[in-house]
């Protein structure tokens, strides 16, 4: 398990799988980005829906064919910049973090490391604190409660959490004592010559 | 079950194991765990908004486009799970 990080198999396995998951959550956060757009787009023609609503009912009362005029002549050129101005600041932001995403994926696929694009995995996905450094100064118990929250906003939409959580708790009972053991020689150094089976590690056991 | 219900709970189950894997991990271990669990955190977040968008709108695009990252993360939590037991032996 000691050895030269370039040339370590375990090692370079586990490269391989945190550059497989940085791109993953890289394109995670593209498609949320891209998704928070179309809200802000959304979020816009509703404003302007709001507005040309109210310029109508105000000037033109209860007179559709004045209500009518009113909204041509008002035009859609000066309500979609009415929307423009409202989204603008936000959506440079948006068009920001997205071309920092892009950037990173292109790093990534030029075989730098995750921690060579600049992007935390926080700030990928919300913009906010860096979730390492949080896990790292972060308790056992609480990144046990950060994964059974993540699963459960997962399966909360599914109204099938109370399955997965008696799963759990036998995976909890009958699997965890016997793989704590094991892995904390392994985790040492020693070699075991018997390993943890498939069953041990499937959720239904 | 829907089709994305059914990788969502996967996922679920996936993050459930390393969750409980992760104190039992050397550093390295432990690290490429976090960032898979950070990833699953992600997907929650966006699956719930997709989810809600779906049922609002109508429009399950972006759901379909999570549902394969879902999968891809679902296969790397098992290779890393696959490589924890490998090293057990």
């Amino acid at each position: 398990m000691k050895g030269n990080s370039k040339t370590d198999p375990v090692l370079i396995a586990l490269d391989v799988i945190n550059k497989r998951n940085a791109s993953i959550a890289l394109r995670g956060a593209d498609l949320l980005a891209d998704k928070s757009r179309t809200l802000l787009v959304a979020s816009g023609m509703a404003v302007v829906g709001v507005l040309a609503y109210t310029a109508v009912t105000s000037l033109g009362g209860s007179n559709t064919a004045v209500s009518s005029a009113i909204v041509e002549k008002i035009g859609s050129y000066g309500l979609m910049g009415v929307a423009i101005g409202l989204g603008g600041s936000i959506g440079s932001m948006l068009i920001e973090r997205a071309q920092e995403i892009k950037e990173g994926l292109e790093s990534l696929s030029e075989g730098k490391k995750f921690s060579d694009t600049g992007l935390s995995y926080r700030r990928v996905f919300s913009g906010g604190t860096d979730i390492q450094e949080e896990l790292a100064k972060a308790s056992d118990e609480d990144v046990r409660k950060i994964s059974d929250n993540t699963q459960y906003r997962i399966v909360d939409q599914n109204e099938t959490h109370l399955k997965i959580s008696a799963d759990n708790e036998l995976i909890k009972r009958r699997s965890l004592s016997e793989m704590s053991g094991k892995l904390k020689s392994f985790s040492s150094g020693e070699s075991q010559s018997s390993a943890v089976s498939s069953e041990d590690m499937s959720p239904g056991n | 079950m829907d089709d994305d219900k059914n990788v969502a709970v996967l996922l679920g189950h996936k993050t459930a194991v390393i969750g409980q894997l992760r104190p039992m991990l050397r550093d390295d271990f432990r690290d490429c765990a976090n960032r898979l669990l950070t990833t699953a955190q992600g997907h929650a977040y966006s699956y719930s908004n997709l989810v809600l968008e779906k049922d609002t709108l109508g429009d399950n695009s972006a759901l379909m486009v999570l549902t394969d990252l879902m999968r891809e993360s679902i296969e790397t939590m098992d290779l890393f799970v696959d490589l924890v037991k490998e090293n057990l032996q």
